[in-house]
C-alpha cells in the first residue's frame, strides 16, 4: 500500500476532477442575456444562447461546467462528493478558473462559465470565493460573456446580492421534489435555506427592472432570471407532485426553468432505491415534456394530472394522452381556431401553429399547404381539418387514435442507440418500482 | 413562347441586377428565368447575360426595403447565399409577386406561395447555417498573437458571421478562412474586419498549420479535449442523439475531435 499525498496538482488533474464533479448539473443553458461587446474587453452575449459542442450522452457544452471545489462539508447521499466518500478532492485558484474561462472562449469552445461549489468551511465562505470568481473575471479580465453561478443556500444574503451584478443567471438545486425527500437524502439541506435565497433573488430581479425602467444603465441584477433542478426517481414522489411543484416555482418564484435530473446511481446507500434498468430517463423526458406544455403551451399541471392518473403515460406524450381525454376539443378548423387553440393540437408546436396563423391571413389553407410550410401531419391529423375537411375519414374515437398514434412511433431522444440498454423498460414504470420495492419488504420481513 | 434566361453572376448584386434588368426590358416573370453561374443550355430558349451593376441592384434593393420591409429583405440576402441552383429564380420570381400586388399582408408571410416559400426555406438554411458556424468554429492560436478558423460551409456565410465574432473579440487578431469559396473574414485588433477573396491554390498552405501552433494552444486542446470527455455522464452514453446535434461533417476543423478522436470516448 502507497500513501498518497497531494501536494501540487497541474491544471489538467483539477480541470478533469471538477468537470467530471460538476457533470450532474443539468442546465447548460446560455440563454436570457443579450449583451453587446464594449469594444475593450472580450466577449458578447446573445439572447438565444449558443451550444457549442455535444458530449457523447448527447448533452450541449455550452458553459465552461466546473466546481470551485469539490471539498464538502455536506453528506448528500445522492452526491458522489459527499465528505464520508473517498474520492480526489482539488480546488481551483480565482486566477485558473479566470484563465481558463478567457482562453476557451476566445477558441470559441464556451459561451461562459458556470461554476458551482462543494461547501468549503461554511456557506458564506464558498460563496465568497465564488464572488471572488466572477468578480475578477469581469473587473480584471473585462469578461462580458455569459456567466451562470450556483447561490449557496445558507450564504449570507449581503454576498448573493453582490455576486447577482455580476452574472446573467443564478440557480439553487431545489435537489428533491419534496421537504421529506430532502430531509430524507440531504440530512444538512433544508427547504427553507433553498427557498429563503430564491425568494431574494426574485425580488432583486424585480427591484432591479423598476430600476433600470428608471436609468437604462443601472448594475443589471441576474438579467437571464433564475433555474433550479431536482434530482427525479430518488424518492418516492409521483410525476404529478413533481410537476406542481414546477408549476409553483415558476409562478411563485417566477423562475426561468425547472431542470430534471434523472437519477444516476453514484453511491451504495441504503437510502436510495436501485435502478436496475439505468437512469429513469424516459419519465425525465415526459416531465420535459410536461414542463414545454407548462411554459409555452398555456396547459395547467391538473389539466395534464390529477390525484387519481397522477404519473404520465409512458406509451404517449402528455400532449396527445391529454387530447385523448379531450376528444370533445376536437377537430380543430385550420382556418378559424385561435393561435392557442392550435397549440393544443397534438403534433403542432410552437412554430407550426405560428406559421399557420401567419399563412391563413394571406390565403385559406388546405392540407397541402400544411405540408409545404412544414407542419408534421402524422399525428395532427386525426385533429384538424381544413375548410371543414378531415384529411382522411376519420372517427373521433378514443380507442382507434390511440392505436393510430401509437403505430406512428415517437421518436425519443434515447432509442436504437445500438449501444445503450434504455428501451422501453417496465422500470421506467413507477408503479412497478414501487410494487418490486413492496415485494422486497415482504420478502425481507418473511426471511 | 419562348422563355428567356438571364445569366447573371452567383452574387446578391449578381441577381438583383438581373432583377433589375427583367423590369427594364419588361420581360414577362411567367416566361422569365434567372440563372446563377453556367448550367446546361436548353433549347428554345434565348440567353440574355446580364452584367453585374452596383447601382441597380442598388435600386431594386431600395425598392425591396421600401415596399416589402427590413425582414424580406433579410430573407432574400440570405437566400442568394445559399448554394441553391433555384435561388436566383425564386427571389426573383418572389418580388415580381410582391410587385403585382397580389399578395395581401406582409410578403414572408404567405408561405402558401411557392417562390415566397422557396426563398423562405433558403433563407432559413443559411440561417441554420449561419448558427452552426457560430456553434461550432474554433478558433486555433498560431504564432504571432492570431487567431485562425478554417470553414467549409454549405452557404457563404462569412459575412454574416463576421460581425457576430468582430463584437465578441474586439481586440483580438483573427481570420475566418472559407476554403471551400476561398473567401477570407479578416479582423485585426481594434479595427473594422473586411472579407477578402483567395485566389488560385492559397489554402493548401493551412493543411501545414498545425506546425505554427503556439505551446499554449496545443496544451489548452488538451485541456478542453480532457473537458470533453469528463463532462459526459457514462450511464447516459448516447452516441445517436450526438450525431444528431452534432452531424460528423462539421467535426472535420473541431478541436475536440482532431485526429479522429471522439469526445468522450
Amino acid at each position: 500500500m502507497s500513501l498518497h499525498i497531494s501536494t501540487e496538482m497541474s491544471l489538467m488533474e483539477k480541470l478533469e476532477i471538477l468537470s467530471d464533479a460538476a457533470k450532474y448539473d443539468v442546465a447548460c443553458t446560455s440563454s436570457g442575456s443579450e449583451r453587446k461587446g464594449d469594444g475593450k474587453g472580450i466577449g458578447n452575449a446573445v439572447k438565444a444562447g449558443i451550444c457549442h459542442s455535444f458530449s457523447g450522452d448527447g448533452r450541449c457544452i455550452s458553459l465552461l461546467k466546473i466546481l470551485f471545489t469539490n471539498e464538502c462539508i455536506y453528506d448528500c447521499k445522492y452526491c458522489l462528493n459527499r465528505c464520508s466518500n473517498d474520492v480526489p478532492r482539488a480546488s481551483f485558484t480565482p486566477e485558473e478558473v479566470c484563465r481558463l474561462t478567457i482562453e476557451f472562449y476566445r477558441r470559441n469552445y464556451i459561451e461562459g462559465l458556470f461554476l458551482s461549489s462543494g461547501i468549503l468551511y461554511n456557506p458564506t465562505y464558498t460563496m465568497g470565493l465564488i464572488y471572488q470568481t466572477v468578480y475578477k473575471l469581469r473587473h480584471e479580465y473585462h469578461f462580458q460573456g455569459y456567466i451562470h453561478i450556483k447561490a449557496i443556500p445558507g450564504a449570507d444574503p449581503e454576498v448573493i446580492r453582490l455576486a447577482g451584478f455580476e452574472v446573467d443567471r443564478m440557480s439553487i438545486n431545489l435537489e428533491l421534489p419534496t421537504a421529506e425527500g430532502l430531509s430524507r437524502l440531504a440530512p444538512n439541506k433544508h427547504r427553507r435555506t433553498i427557498l429563503t435565497p430564491m425568494r431574494q433573488i426574485q425580488n432583486g430581479i424585480m427591484a432591479n427592472q423598476n430600476e433600470l425602467a428608471v436609468y437604462r444603465h443601472a448594475p443589471q441584477f441576474v438579467p437571464a432570471g433564475q433555474s433550479t433542478q431536482m434530482i427525479i426517481g430518488a424518492t418516492p414522489e409521483n410525476d404529478y407532485q413533481i410537476l406542481s411543484v414546477a408549476e409553483n416555482l415558476y409562478q411563485k418564484f417566477s423562475l426561468k426553468r425547472v431542470f430534471y435530473s434523472a437519477f444516476v446511481h453514484v453511491n451504495e446507500d441504503k437510502a436510495l432505491p436501485a435502478l436496475p434498468g439505468g437512469p429513469p430517463l424516459l419519465r425525465e423526458h415526459r416531465l420535459y415534456q410536461a414542463d414545454w406544455l407548462l411554459r409555452f403551451y398555456g396547459f395547467e399541471a391538473k389539466e395534464l394530472l390529477s390525484e387519481d392518473r397522477p404519473d404520465f403515460n409512458i406509451l404517449l406524450d402528455p400532449k396527445a394522452d391529454w387530447a385523448l381525454r379531450h376528444l370533445e376539443a376536437f377537430p380543430v378548423e385550420i382556418n378559424r381556431a385561435s393561435y392557442e387553440q392550435l397549440l393544443r393540437v397534438p403534433g403542432i408546436g410552437v412554430k407550426s401553429a405560428r406559421r399557420i396563423v401567419q399563412a391563413r391571413r394571406s390565403s385559406s389553407l388546405d392540407f397541402s399547404h400544411l405540408k409545404k410550410i412544414g407542419v408534421v401531419l402524422k399525428r395532427a391529423v386525426y385533429f384538424i381539418t381544413c375548410n371543414g375537411k378531415m384529411m382522411y375519414p376519420v372517427r373521433l374515437e378514443e380507442n382507434y387514435i390511440t392505436r393510430q398514434l401509437l403505430d406512428c412511433k415517437e421518436r425519443l431522444p434515447f432509442d436504437a442507440d445500438g449501444v445503450t440498454y434504455q428501451q422501453l423498460s417496465l422500470f421506467d414504470d413507477r408503479r412497478f418500482i414501487l410494487d418490486q420495492e413492496r415485494m422486497v419488504r415482504e420478502v425481507g420481513l418473511s426471511g | 413562347m419562348e422563355e428567356t434566361i438571364l445569366v447573371c453572376e452567383d452574387s446578391l448584386e449578381g441577381v438583383l441586377t438581373a432583377v433589375y434588368c427583367a423590369y427594364e426590358w419588361k420581360l414577362n416573370p411567367v416566361e422569365t428565368r434567372i440563372q446563377t453561374g453556367e448550367a446546361d443550355l436548353c433549347l428554345f430558349t434565348t440567353y440574355r447575360e446580364v452584367k453585374t451593376d452596383p447601382g441597380r441592384s442598388a435600386k431594386v434593393a431600395g425598392t425591396v426595403r421600401r415596399r416589402f420591409g427590413a425582414d424580406a429583405w433579410e430573407a432574400i440576402c440570405y437566400a442568394l447565399a445559399s448554394e441553391d441552383e433555384a435561388k436566383g429564380q425564386a427571389v426573383y420570381r418572389a418580388i415580381a409577386a410582391g410587385l403585382s400586388g397580389k399578395v395581401r399582408g406582409r410578403l414572408m408571410d404567405a408561405l402558401a406561395d411557392d417562390d415566397i416559400r422557396k426563398v423562405f426555406e433558403l433563407s432559413r438554411h443559411v440561417h441554420n447555417e449561419v448558427h452552426r458556424m457560430k456553434m461550432f468554429l474554433r478558433f486555433r492560436e498560431v504564432e504571432g498573437n492570431v487567431l485562425f478558423a478554417r470553414i467549409e460551409p454549405d452557404a457563404n456565410v462569412t459575412e454574416f458571421i463576421m460581425p457576430h465574432f468582430a463584437d465578441r473579440f474586439p481586440l483580438e487578431n483573427f481570420v475566418i478562412a472559407d476554403t471551400r469559396r476561398g473567401v477570407a473574414g479578416i479582423h485585426a485588433s481594434g479595427q473594422e474586419w473586411f472579407l477578402v477573396r483567395m485566389e488560385g491554390r492559397v489554402w493548401e498552405q493551412f493543411e501545414s498549420l498545425s506546425a505554427h501552433y503556439t505551446q499554449e494552444e496545443r496544451e489548452l486542446a488538451e485541456l478542453f479535449k480532457r473537458f470533453c470527455h469528463t463532462i459526459g455522464i457514462r450511464e447516459r452514453s448516447n452516441r445517436k442523439l450526438q450525431q444528431q446535434f452534432l452531424p460528423l461533417k462539421y467535426r472535420g476543423f473541431m478541436t475536440e475531435f482532431e485526429n479522429g478522436r471522439q469526445a468522450s470516448e
